[in-house]
């Protein structure tokens, strides 16, 4: 699998990602691109999602002179908590970037093989998060939690009569939080590993909320009520 | 616990989140004042029948309607009653897993209703589930997997399992203390409008509480509307008529 390449797995994904980025835009993308002038990268004007019947639109702002104002312009926050987070959460997990959160989304969220969680708590999902994503809190991933398991069964695991774990079908996630200077999705990653899950199917987006609105991306907000859809 | 137990379990436990959905999702619905014609009948005769004093009666009848819809599936009218039947045939369609939804709605609605706590509501439902043979929960299964997607089983876990967090750790306090403050304003687009950006020009009269209601039927989000517009409202309780206001 293209996951598991290990060094070759930037390489890969990369040409992965331009090859199938370049098949998302199609062929609306020629009269569209036109009008689109800051694009997601050459060729990608923008890309759709289609996620339990919605489609959502992730593209760049348009406003080449827009700048943050909301509270991702804070550049100190107190560490700790809010600490500088190493590259890798954990030996053995993939770091990835925009172009292969978009990759990811399309190959294997749409597809039902990969889930993008949001690891904040609520009071941070609830403002803004990526599309697509949904949100599980890295604390209701500790060992301590009665309802871990669960979450991991929906996840694809399965609990073997030994009482052991068997990921073999578990679905690949990708994690995020809040940016470089966040622990939520790195404590979510290592709870994870911690319960078993194997680090390959796990990616990490260190960028987070942070780079993803510093790069104009679109942000959703949860509807908290699409429980009923 | 085998792999053919590992999946009943799984089922049972996918009803017993759609029916705790239900039950955060229904009472909201129910008090939400542009309740749809067929709500606003529902909840009469609900009231009614609650008045007359049928609740018990009511709840098994409803009980058994779920029972019912259960048997549909595998084409078993008596899968209620039945022990493990080995090989019923699943001649099932989207149908049978619909009115299986709609009972259970029916149910828990009901349940509400008349007052019904949580635990009892569960129970009842519990209860159902347990009398189930595997052929029908197999095929109910199968069916319920294309159907409920993961997403909301995982949205429906969350918020049961966060019910439960205490937020006593000092980390989480420090995380929930930041997250309260954090605003993102400006690229935001509502999840349910494809990614389209809505607005409302503010009427004489408007407040953010009668706009709330308006667009989304509870006055509470007012203050989500407020924090969506955050750089043109110093004031939640002053709102100037004619200005447009980004709907999050």
């Amino acid at each position: 699998m293209w996951l598991r390449k290990g060094s070759k797995f930037a390489g890969l994904l990369a040409a992965g990602v331009a090859v199938g980025a370049l098949a998302l835009a199609g062929n609306a993308a020629s009269a569209a691109q036109d009008n689109i002038r800051v694009k997601i990268a050459p060729g990608v004007p923008y890309v759709d999602i289609t996620i339990g019947g919605r489609t959502v639109r992730i593209m760049r702002n348009q406003d080449t002179k827009h700048r943050l104002t909301n509270s991702y312009t804070k550049t100190s926050r107190a560490c700790p908590p809010f600490c500088i987070q190493p590259m890798s959460p954990a030996p053995g997990v993939h770091m990835v970037g925009e172009l292969e959160l978009l990759d990811f989304l399309k190959k294997k969220v749409q597809t039902g093989k990969g889930v993008l969680i949001d690891a904040r708590i609520p009071a941070w999902h609830k403002k803004g998060t990526i599309p697509g994503a949904v949100n599980i809190p890295f604390t209701l991933l500790d060992k301590r939690n009665p309802y871990r398991d669960r979450i991991l069964m929906v996840l694809g695991a399965k609990k073997l009569e030994d009482g052991t774990w068997d990921f073999g079908g578990a679905r690949e996630l990708l994690l995020f939080c809040n940016g470089p200077w966040c622990g939520q999705s790195p404590h979510a990653i290592r709870n994870l590993i911690a319960a078993g899950y194997p680090p390959e199917k796990l990616h990490y987006y260190r960028g987070g909320m942070q780079n993803w609105q510093l790069l104009g991306l679109t942000v959703v907000k949860p509807n908290i009520a699409s429980a009923r859809r | 616990m085998s792999d053919h137990d590992v999946r009943k379990w799984d089922l049972r436990e996918f009803l017993l989140v759609v029916a705790a959905l239900l039950m955060v999702a229904l009472p909201l619905r129910l008090a939400a004042e542009n309740a749809s014609p067929e709500d606003a009948r529902v909840i009469a005769l609900a009231q009614a029948e609650a008045a007359a004093g049928a609740d018990a009666e009511e709840l098994k009848a409803l009980t058994n309607e779920v029972l019912q819809s259960l048997g549909a599936v595998t084409g078993n009218k008596a899968a209620a009653r039945r022990p493990a039947q080995p090989k019923a045939q699943a001649g099932s369609g989207p149908q049978d897993y619909a009115q299986l939804m709609e009972a259970l709605t029916n149910l828990v609605r009901k349940a509400s209703v008349q007052g019904k706590s949580s635990k009892e509501i569960m129970a009842l439902i519990e209860e159902a589930l347990a009398e189930q043979d595997q052929a029908t929960l197999d095929a109910l299964l199968k069916q319920a997997g294309g159907k409920v997607g993961l997403r909301k089983l995982l949205a429906a876990l969350v918020q049961k399992a966060a019910m439960q967090a205490s937020a006593d750790d000092p980390y989480v306090k420090a995380l929930q203390a930041e997250g309260a403050a954090t605003r993102v304003a400006g690229n935001v687009a509502a999840a349910n409008s494809g990614g389209e950006r809505r607005s409302i020009v503010v009427q004489p009269g408007d407040t953010l509480s009668v706009i709330a209601l308006k667009v989304y039927g509870s006055v509470g989000k007012w203050r989500d509307i407020y924090e969506a517009n955050r750089d043109k409202l110093s004031n939640p309780d002053l709102v100037p008529a004619g200005i447009r206001l980004r709907l999050p």
